[in-house]
C-alpha cells in the first residue's frame, strides 16, 4: 500500500477498490507496525483536540501576547448566531472556526499542527462545521482527516509544507488542498475527485507569500486561515458539480514547489517583505518588540 | 514520514519552530543534565533573539527545562511557575551568527554539579537537533535513548561497544562515528531502542579506550 505520488495513490485506490483514506490507513498501520484500529484511534484523538481548540478560541477576551490578535472569532460567531452575517450559517461557522483555532494558537493555546501551527485552523474549521451541519459521525470525519493527511504527506515529501521554504502557499495552500480532498470523501466523491478538488485549492494559492508582521504567527496568518478554509469549500463545491482540474494534482504540487523556490527569501517567513515591511507593520513591530 | 507528522504534533502555539521545538530542546537539555537545573543561563540567537517575546520562546525553553512537554498547557505560565518553585533562569540574546537561525544555548550545572553547555537548534515542525554538548559536536533529535562516547580512535572499538549492546539485548537505531584525526579523539553516537540502565552504563564506561561516556534516557 505504498505510494510516492498522487498517481500511485489513485492507482492503489482503483486497483483495490478503496478510498484514499483506506489506503492511507493501511499504509500507516504497516509502516508504524500498529493496527488500523490504533491508527484510527490516534487520529480520532487529534480530531478531538482540534474541536477543543475551536471551542477554546471562541472566548471573548482572548488576547495574544503581542496584542495583535484574539477575540475576532467571538465577534463573528455573535453575528452568525444572530443570523446577521452575509454568507449563511455554514460559511459563517467555517470562517469563525478557522479564526478561532488560529487565534487560540497565537494565544499559546493547544492545537494540532495541520500541517503546521501557522495553518492549524483550516482543517478543524472545515471538518467540525460540516459535521455540525450534516451530522456526520466521528468515523466518517476522522476518515476524511486521514484522507487529507495522505495528500499532505505527498505534498511534504515531494514539495514542502514549510513557509520558510515555500511561502504561505506551502502552509495554508497545502492545508486547503488537503481538506478539499477530505471534504470530497465526506460527500462520497471518488478518489480522483478528491485530488481534483485538492488541485483546485492549491492552484488558488499559488504565489501566496509568507510575510508575518513582526515575525509572529498572527497578522496576516490568522485571516489567511479563514480565507483558505473558504477556498477549500469552493474547490469541493465545484468538483462535486463535475468540474475537473485540467492540471493534475501531482503537477500542481510540483508547480507550487517551483514557485516556492523562485520566491525571494524576503517573502518566506523572514518578515523582510510583503506586508511585514509596510509602514504600519514596522510601527507595530517596534511597539511589540520594544527593547529589541 | 507518516501521516501523524502531517496531522501533528499536538502542541502549544504559536509556532512549531519557535515554541514547540524550543520546549523540546529545554526538555532534552534537562534529560542530558540528568536533572532540572536550579540555575541556568539561556541565550537566544538569530531569529529566536529577534522574536522570542512574541513567540513565547522564553516561556517555552523554561517550560522544557522544568520537564513540561510541548503540549503541556502550563507552558503559558512557566516563568511564574519557575519563580514560585525557586528556580533562577536568566534569558539573554546574542547577535552572534550561528549555523542555524533558530539556535539556543543553555548553560547549567548537571546532576553532579559540573557546568555543562548545550546548544540546540529548532529545525521546524517541532523537530530539533542538539548539536553540541560542551565541546562535543553531536546530533541528537531527542527521540531516542542515546549513548555518547568520547574515545581514542583505534580498530575494534565499534565491535566492542556493539558486542556489549548485543549482550544486553539492545537494538541500535542509528549509529554515527566522528573522528577528529586518525588515532586521535573520536566520538561515537548511538541511538538505541530501549532504556539504558546503570549496569550497561558501567560496562561501557569501563572499556579501556573510552575517555568519557554519557548515557541519556530521552524516552
Amino acid at each position: 500500500m505504498k505510494y510516492k505520488n498522487i498517481d500511485q495513490l489513485l492507482e492503489l485506490c482503483q486497483k483495490h477498490n478503496l478510498s484514499i483514506s483506506d489506503v492511507a490507513l493501511q499504509d500507516t498501520a504497516n509502516s508504524m507496525e500498529i493496527s488500523t484500529d490504533e491508527v484510527y484511534e490516534k487520529m480520532l484523538q487529534n480530531y478531538l483536540i482540534m474541536k477543543d481548540s475551536i471551542k477554546e478560541g471562541l472566548k471573548k477576551d482572548l488576547k495574544s501576547v503581542s496584542g495583535l490578535t484574539g477575540g475576532g472569532a467571538f465577534k463573528l460567531k455573535t453575528l452568525v448566531d444572530n443570523k446577521k452575517n452575509i454568507s449563511g450559517s455554514l460559511m459563517g461557522e467555517i470562517i469563525y472556526s478557522a479564526l478561532s483555532t488560529a487565534e487560540y494558537n497565537a494565544c499559546m493555546g493547544r492545537i494540532v499542527a495541520s500541517p503546521t501551527a501557522g495553518s492549524c485552523g483550516i482543517l478543524p474549521a472545515c471538518l467540525a462545521t460540516l459535521q455540525n451541519h450534516y451530522k456526520f459521525d466521528d468515523k466518517k470525519v476522522v476518515m476524511a482527516l486521514i484522507n487529507a493527511s495522505a495528500i499532505g504527506k505527498i505534498i511534504s515529501t515531494n514539495a514542502t509544507v514549510s513557509g520558510a521554504e515555500g511561502g504561505c502557499q506551502a502552509e495554508c495552500g497545502s492545508a486547503s488542498a488537503m481538506i478539499a480532498s477530505g471534504i470530497i470523501e465526506l460527500f462520497d466523491g471518488t478518489p480522483k475527485m478528491c485530488t481534483d478538488a485538492a488541485a483546485q485549492a492549491l492552484k488558488s494559492h499559488l504565489g501566496l507569500v509568507c510575510d508575518p508582521v513582526a515575525g509572529l504567527v498572527e497578522e496576516p496568518c490568522v485571516i489567511r486561515n479563514a480565507s483558505s478554509a473558504t477556498i477549500a469549500i469552493t474547490s469541493a463545491e465545484i468538483t462535486l458539480a463535475g468540474i475537473e482540474s485540467l492540471i493534475p494534482l501531482d503537477e500542481v504540487i510540483e508547480a507550487m514547489f517551483r514557485v516556492g523556490n523562485q520566491m525571494a527569501p524576503e517573502l518566506k517567513e523572514t518578515a523582510l517583505g510583503g506586508i511585514a515591511i509596510c509602514k504600519t507593520a514596522k510601527e507595530l513591530e517596534k511597539k511589540i518588540l520594544g527593547c529589541n | 514520514m507518516n501521516i501523524f507528522d502531517v496531522i501533528g504534533p499536538v502542541m502549544i502555539g504559536p509556532s512549531s519552530s519557535h515554541t514547540a521545538g524550543v520546549v523540546k530542546i529545554g526538555n532534552t537539555c534537562s534529560k542530558i543534565l540528568g536533572c532540572k537545573p536550579k540555575i541556568a543561563t539561556i541565550t537566544f540567537y538569530g531569529s529566536f533573539a529577534e522574536t522570542y517575546v512574541g513567540h513565547g520562546s522564553d516561556k517555552a525553553i523554561i517550560a522544557g527545562l522544568l520537564g513540561y512537554t510541548p503540549f503541556d498547557t502550563r507552558i503559558k505560565t512557566s516563568i511564574d511557575d519557575a519563580n514560585n518553585l525557586g528556580y533562577n533562569f536568566k534569558i539573554e540574546t546574542s547577535n552572534r551568527k550561528t549555523r542555524h537561525p533558530n539556535t539556543v544555548k543553555v548553560v547549567a550545572n548537571d546532576a553532579n554539579g559540573s557546568q555543562m553547555t548545550i546548544i540546540g537548534e529548532s529545525l521546524g515542525g517541532g523537530a530539533i537537533s542538539i548539536c553540541k554538548i560542551n565541546d562535543m559536536k553531536v546530533s541528537l533529535n531527542g527521540d531516542y535513548n542515546t549513548i555518547i562516547l568520547k574515545y581514542i580512535d583505534k580498530p575494534g572499538t565499534v565491535k566492542d561497544v556493539s558486542a556489549i549492546l548485543y549482550d544486553f539485548n539492545i537494538n541500535i537505531a542509528t549509529m554515527k562515528v566522528i573522528r577528529i584525526s586518525k588515532g586521535g579523539e573520536a566520538i561515537m553516537l548511538l541511538e538505541v531502542d530501549s532504556s539504558i540502565d546503570d549496569v550497561l552504563a558501567k560496562t561501557i564506561s569501563s572499556l579501556p579506550f573510552v575517555d568519557d561516556a554519557k548515557f541519556i534516557n530521552l524516552i
